[in-house]
């Protein structure tokens, strides 16, 4: 089986149909869409498509261990407010926390030194307008959809011109 | 060829000069016959003259009506309406928390001759059903599109793109004018508006002393907005607006 996905020059799936229930949309050559085949069934639109392969955008490698730490150190506010109580009480509640969002989240440099920390994600990179995503996909899996549910109904006489994307009129 | 010289014509008997059909008068090279005079303007007021290719009438022109959709559905072309424009924008993205915010959809818009045309399939894109809380993916919204002439792509969410960032706008094609939605705001301590589109940006952002406000009015916001964050990290960020395609009907 396999699922149709309409993605984006940079490889974000918009909208996920069964095969024959593609709707229409621009197919000019400066399309920034594309609608492309999935072999994978679970995809939705929160994949990405890069390198050729759909995958979850959660499983993406992101080097982000100092907006982890920054988050985790939480408000300054809130910090001075735990620095005063402890001057207040003799405590040592904003150290804590500090050591322990220090020892729960290894700097940058700690995890791209360590060959497994990253293990299972997946590198991703957007596609542009000059190379979009899915010139990374077999040409089977990014053939033009020529067929599709609730097609446009011309007059008689009428048709697509392909080349203006206007209707012309051929007679009847 | 003979020649008559004259100052005044006037008719032999009654009140008619006629030239017969088929032959012309010539006015300084100017060729005048009976398809040369204008119709009677008498009971036409404020139509304008039309000519259809082989003769002239007096007819209304101009907007006509204009038909909304805000799901997807098919347009049929009214008796009479030779024009129209398109208006199209993709749905919004999510919001996620700390100001981390949905982008807008694409926008699109096309003047089209729909003489040929009998009827149009317009798909409305869905707006994020994923708003979501902090650091979480806010989700993309749909696609819009009138037929295969103009589309405009869905806002991507926040954290789509990148962790901790906001989500990029949507793309317009296919128009005669096609434009990016705005994008969401990155993290920030507090919270962030939802991408702006063509119609406006997103939902009210909350302080804390009305914590669940942005929720609960996620849907008070322009077709194609984006979904702004939630308060902080406890608080969910608003879904993306739903898109739209309007199409304005000439004669």
């Amino acid at each position: 089986m396999a699922k149709s996905c309409l993605v984006d020059y940079r490889g974000f799936i918009t909208d996920v149909v069964e095969p024959g229930d593609e709707f229409e949309v621009y197919q000019g050559d400066d399309s920034p869409l594309r609608w492309v085949t999935c072999d994978d069934d679970n995809v939705t639109n929160l994949w990405v498509l890069y390198n050729g392969e759909f995958f979850d955008s959660k499983d993406r490698l992101e080097r982000n261990q100092e907006m982890k730490r920054k988050v985790e150190y939480g408000r300054v506010e809130d910090q001075l407010d735990m620095m005063y109580w402890d001057q207040v009480n003799g405590t040592t509640t904003w150290k804590d926390h500090v050591t322990a969002v220090k020892s729960n989240i290894v700097k940058q440099s700690v995890a791209d030194a360590d060959a497994n920390f990253y293990s299972g994600k997946k590198e991703f990179e957007m596609g542009s307008e000059e190379a979009p995503a899915w010139n990374s996909l077999p040409a089977d899996k990014r053939q033009k959809v020529t067929k599709f549910k609730n097609e446009t109904v011309y007059e008689p006489g009428w048709e697509l011109d392909p080349t203006t994307n206007r209707p012309r009129y051929v007679g009847e | 060829m003979s020649n008559v010289y004259a100052n005044e014509l006037d008719a032999a008997s009654g009140q008619v000069i006629l030239i017969p059909s088929g032959y012309n008068l010539s006015l300084g090279g100017t060729i005048l016959n009976e398809n040369s005079i204008p119709p009677d303007p008498e009971d036409q007021g404020g139509k304008y003259l039309i000519s259809d290719g082989t003769s002239a009438s007096f007819k209304n022109i101009g907007p006509v009506s204009c038909q909304t959709f805000f799901s997807s559905g098919t347009w049929t072309r009214p008796s009479g309406i030779n024009r129209i424009i398109v208006k199209v924008i993709g749905g919004g993205g999510g919001g996620s928390g700390h100001s981390e915010a949905g982008a807008a959809g694409g926008y699109a818009e096309e003047v089209i001759d729909v003489r040929g045309i009998s009827s149009v399939y317009c798909t409305v894109g869905n707006g994020s059903g994923s708003g979501t809380y902090y650091s979480g993916n806010g989700g993309g919204g749909g696609t819009s599109s009138f037929g295969n002439y103009l589309s405009a792509s869905g806002g991507l969410g926040a954290n789509q793109t990148y962790q901790h960032c906001g989500g990029l706008g949507g793309v317009g094609s296919g128009g005669n004018l096609n434009i990016y939605g705005g994008g969401g705001t990155g993290h920030m301590n507090y919270m962030g508006f939802g991408g702006g589109g063509f119609y406006g940006s997103g939902t009210l952002s909350c302080h804390g002393n009305w914590n669940q406000g942005t929720r609960s009015n996620q849907l008070k916001a322009p077709r194609g907005a984006g979904g702004t964050s939630g308060y902080q990290g406890s608080y969910q960020g608003a879904n993306g607006m739903a898109g739209a395609v309007i199409v304005m009907e000439f004669r």
